[in-house]
Formats: C-alpha cells, structure tokens, sequence
C-alpha cells in the first residue's frame, strides 16, 4: 500500500515556505492514517498561473489535493484521511473552507 | 469538482476570453447537473509552439473534463457537446480543431466545502441551497 500526491496551487496564493509544511504534513497524516512509512510517499506540486485558473467563472484561489492509492481503502479510513488533509490545510494557510479540494482515489 | 482542463497553444486565448469561457462552462454545468457555481474549476494549460496537447488526439486544443459519475450517458454527451461549443463560439476557433472527453471519478472520493461529494441524484436540500447562495 502506498499513496502518491499532487497539489495544485494558485500562483501568489501559497507561499514557497508554506509549500514544504504543507507537504511534510500532508505526508505525515497520510503515513498515520493508512499506517505505511512516510517516507515512501511521492507529492508534487502544481502551480496554475495567475489568470489561468477559474472558479465558478472568477479568478482562482482554490488549492486541490490529490491523492492516488495503489490499494483500495475502506470509505471510513477515506474520510478520515481527508478530513484530516483539509483541517491541516486550512489552518495553515488560513484559507476558507470553499477554497480547498481533497481527493483520495482508489487504484482503477 | 468538476474540474475542466483546457489544453490551449500558447497565447491563443488572452485572459477576458479564459473567464468568459470559464463563465460559459460554469453556466453550463450548474444548467445541467444543478451544482453550486464555486464547485466548478476550470483551468488553462498552454503548451509551446510545435508542441500538442498532449492526448491521444491530432487536435489543436483539447477540453479534458472530470466529472461525478453516474450520470445518464445523454446527459454526459450534451454537456461535451455543450462545453465544446461554447469554447469554439467564445474562442472562434473552428471546430475541427478541438476534441473533448469527460473522464468520471466516483462522488466519494472527493472532499469538497467541508463535505464528502453526493453521488448525481442523491444530493441533499443543503446541495441547492448552496448553489442558490451563489
């Protein structure tokens, strides 16, 4: 079992310092949740530019993340761990709660 | 979710007509499936002359759409077919030159406002409270 992460952020709405927090915690809750070694876990990040990204048809400050399973987990476990991600997020980057997106998907 | 991806050659689509496309797609997706407006995203991804989109397709530009699954396959089909269209009337380009396609992820799968996404059919009275506040 093993999870990979891409977070996609607006440019100018995440500083880069945050970014390696954000990253270290995001890895750090995923290792807890689904009981794997946190330092087998990929994340990467997306930077959409200023002006490229749109939210209901306004200028974007929404940061996504998601995540990819190579197993399937159970629905609990799931909300659990995107609960979780989000909570972290928000109080780190003082976001509100419609400007954040997690996804935890399960292999196809 | 959903998150609309448009595949773009590199300064083609200047910045009042990115929004005004992404305003013609959040006008369609809420018209079609009842979402609230600030669930949809879309996204501008350029990529640089002699380049392509990337996908499985000779198109100049491509819409690449993820949305809930679970929806009937007509419903599926007008959207496209909706989305599709307005980007060419908005852009003016010819539609031969773009492809789409709507990938589905399962509703459960994604957190979003606070909430675990419904499956398309079972959202609740505070789904269209939502999008009525906006």
């Amino acid at each position: 079992m093993n999870i990979s992460f891409t977070c996609t952020v607006q440019e100018g709405v995440v500083p880069d310092e945050l970014r390696v927090k954000l990253a270290a915690e995001v890895k750090r809750i995923s290792a807890s949740v689904l009981n794997i070694a946190e330092d087998g876990i990929d994340l990467d990040y997306h930077e959409v530019r200023h002006g490229y990204g749109f939210r209901g048809g306004e200028v974007s400050t929404t940061s996504t993340v998601g995540g990819q399973l190579t197993e399937a987990i159970d629905q609990e476990t799931r909300v659990d761990l995107m609960t979780q991600i989000m909570n972290m997020w928000m109080a780190e980057t003082g976001c509100e709660v419609d400007e954040f997106l997690v996804s935890i998907r399960d292999p196809q | 979710m959903p998150y609309y991806k448009c595949i773009v050659p590199e300064g083609s689509v200047e910045f009042e007509k990115r929004q005004e496309v992404a305003k013609a797609f959040t006008d369609i997706h809420c018209g079609s499936t009842g979402a609230p407006r600030t669930f949809v995203h879309c996204e501008f991804v350029e990529y640089p002359e002699g380049g392509s989109t990337g996908y499985d397709s000779g198109a100049t530009y491509f819409m690449d759409g993820r949305n809930r699954a679970g929806r009937p396959e007509e419903v599926k089909q007008k959207l496209l077919k909706d989305l599709v269209g307005a980007f060419v009337e908005i852009t003016g380009i010819s539609p031969d030159d773009i492809e789409g396609k709507i990938y589905e992820g399962k509703a459960s799968q994604t957190m979003e406002g606070g909430h675990v996404l419904p499956e398309p059919g079972e959202e609740g009275p505070e789904w269209y409270e939502h999008a009525a506040a906006d």
